[in-house]
């Protein structure tokens, strides 16, 4: 069977043959940008026109010049003590000088040294868990180690003891001091002290503040940060909050001369005041009643404080002594009650007459104005709780009754 | 200037009272006009006759007056017409130029027909004139010195000027406000505000027990 006679058995399309295959794979190479012509295409190369290669740019390897020299030197190290010779490459030109450039970097500290006799007189009683021998090793140790007390703690080998750095660096400088001060030589005492007072607690201390420094957690350190962020904040709250007291409190009152006050006062919660000012009122009481108040509360509350003194006299007079907000100019009494919502405003009238109060004082006094105020409020205040109260009795009823 | 420089702190209240008396109109004039009473109303205080402190009290009657705006320069700060129908009148008060201040504004109705009854009891006589006394008091916070000069000179700055007692006499030109009277209304607040307090706890006592209630 043909190859066509099973298509047409199997139903499927014309063949496609190899040949145009291959002329469509490579047409869309060859025309794939559209909007171009094609001389030019054919001049810029086909696509990708440009590609975002790095030029790397390789010198040529320059054979005129000539070679630097190496030698291999033998060399002696003056500053150490032995006369070992060792050899190392080195340019030409450095090479053959008398002195190895890194000699400097040798240095040795001045160790300590005592004689027998010294030890006698100062050393022996110092300290009863060091013996000479012990002592004798140490230094001979911090000689050999220049002083390197990491090293010297970790080759310190006498009899099994292991001692800590502390305890050696303890020992060598105690030791030190006492030996400077019985040679009593010329350096002040001040230097002594200041250069070798080695505290082997405060040492101690130092290393296991530096672990715990080390070793803690980045929770820690980002609550240490916000705590310095909550106590920066706070200072300057503070700032802020002492300024603006210093504001209030900068004005001076003026000595208030009151009359035999009146026992009675709408002033529920000065009745403290009351009974103080029932007694001589004079200008005396006014700072007495402020401090007590400043006891209990803050600026905010003096300023209440002061507001009810100033009410609190029967008539127009005390000029002063009131430090509220003060505005200036004129306005009339019964002008500044406040004023009710009207959905309010009948009921609180309502309220109002059931108590025999008309619906404006009939004397606006400043006394009169405070009372009726506060008698609005109370009453409105009232009414909001009769409100939550009886939602609550509602709500009491339906589970009351969804209950049963 | 020293006269604009002002009393920090310093707080001066003056008692003062808007008043008008009516008498109902008889005879010829009634027939003429539609106006059914002669009235006053005035401004006053309890310091003289204030005028150490006010230059002049305007007084703006209703629209339906010609001219409605009314000046009075010198005390008694009081006006007389005639009309037939209550109404508001807007008394400006304006201050000696040394307080540097705004003219204060204050309210009277007018009253010409008698509401209540006659305190002898019975009807309201004929001739007796209605009163009506609306008390106030102008406070002056951080007045200039030149003013409180004026004012402490004048009393004011030291005593209300409140009679004690109420006046309870013959002449009805006199208003009746007193100490006693403030008193009383303090009284009142006071008795007032109890009950309500009253109420209040006993609210709160409420809401308590419905919320135990509500717990349990």
């Amino acid at each position: 069977m043909s190859g066509s006679d099973i298509r047409d058995i199997l139903q499927l399309g014309k063949p496609s043959t190899e040949a145009s295959n291959l002329r469509r794979l490579n047409k869309p190479a060859e025309r794939r940008p559209d909007g171009i012509s094609r001389e030019l295409y054919s001049l810029i190369g086909g696509a990708p026109p440009v590609a975002l290669v790095r030029p790397t740019y390789k010198t040529k390897f320059n054979v005129k010049k000539k070679a630097t020299p190496w030698v291999m030197e033998r060399f002696i190290n003056h500053a150490r003590s032995d006369d070992l010779e060792l050899s190392h490459w080195i340019k030409a030109i450095h090479a053959s000088k008398p002195e190895y450039p890194f000699a400097y970097t040798r240095k040795s500290s001045a160790v300590l040294e005592y004689t027998k006799e010294e030890y006698q007189q100062c050393l022996a009683e110092l300290d009863n868990e060091w013996t000479k021998e012990e002592t004798d090793y140490l230094l001979d140790l911090c000689q050999k180690y220049d002083l390197r007390f990491i090293v010297i703690a970790d080759r310190y080998e006498y009899s099994r003891k292991s001692r800590s750095i502390e305890d050696l660096k303890d020992r060598y400088y105690s030791v030190y001091r006492a030996l400077l001060k019985y040679r009593e030589t010329s350096s002040n005492e001040t230097s002594i002290q200041q250069h070798y007072g080695f505290d082997k607690a405060k040492e101690l201390e130092r290393k296991e503040a530096l672990e715990v420094l080390y070793s803690r957690t980045r929770e820690q350190m980002e609550e240490e940060e916000a705590l310095l962020v909550e106590v920066k904040r706070i200072e300057q709250e503070e700032a802020r909050l002492t300024r603006e007291r210093e504001s209030v409190m900068h004005v001076q009152p003026i000595p208030l001369t009151t009359r035999a006050n009146s026992s009675t006062s709408p002033h529920h919660y000065m009745n403290n005041n009351n009974n103080n000012n029932n007694s001589s009122g004079s200008s005396s009481h006014a700072p007495e009643t402020k401090k007590r108040k400043r006891l209990a509360s803050n600026a905010a509350a003096t300023l209440d404080d002061k507001k009810s003194l100033m009410n609190n006299r029967q008539t127009t007079e005390d000029p002063s002594l009131s430090r509220e907000k003060l505005i200036p100019g004129v306005h009339v009494q019964s002008q500044r009650l406040p004023v009710i919502k009207p959905s309010m405003q009948t009921k609180i009238i309502k309220v109002m007459d059931e108590v025999a109060v008309g619906p404006r004082p009939v004397m606006p006094t400043a006394a009169v104005c405070h009372g009726f105020e506060q008698l609005q409020s109370s009453i409105s205040q009232m009414f909001e709780l009769k409100k939550v109260v009886d939602k609550m009795e509602i709500e009491h009823k339906i589970k009351k009754k969804s209950r049963k | 200037m020293a006269s604009n420089k002002r009393m920090k702190g310093v707080s001066v209240t003056l008692p003062v009272y808007t008043y008008n008396f009516a008498t109902p109109l008889t005879g010829k004039k009634a027939n003429d006009s539609d106006h059914t009473h002669k009235w006053t109303v005035g401004f006053k205080g309890f310091h003289g006759d204030l005028s150490f402190c006010i230059k002049k009290v305007v007084f703006r009657l209703h629209d339906t007056y010609a001219n409605p705006v009314r000046t009075i320069e010198e005390p008694p700060f009081e006006l007389h017409e005639t009309g037939w129908g209550e109404f508001e009148v807007l008394v400006k008060v304006y201050f000696h130029p040394s307080a540097n201040e705004k003219a204060a504004q204050l309210y009277h109705h007018i009253r010409l027909h008698p509401y209540q009854d006659d305190p002898s009891g019975g009807p309201w006589p004929k001739d007796k004139p209605v009163t009506c006394f609306l008390y106030d008091e102008l406070v002056f916070n951080e007045p200039t010195e030149v003013f409180y000069q004026i004012l402490a000179d004048n009393n004011v700055a030291g005593s209300s000027g409140l009679p004690l007692r109420k006046y309870t006499g013959k002449d009805y030109a006199l208003p009746p406000f007193s100490v006693q009277m403030e008193q009383e209304e303090l009284d009142r607040l006071e008795k007032a505000q109890r009950e309500v307090n009253q109420q209040i706890l006993q609210l709160r006592q409420r809401k308590l027990a419905l919320e135990q209630e509500k717990i349990n």
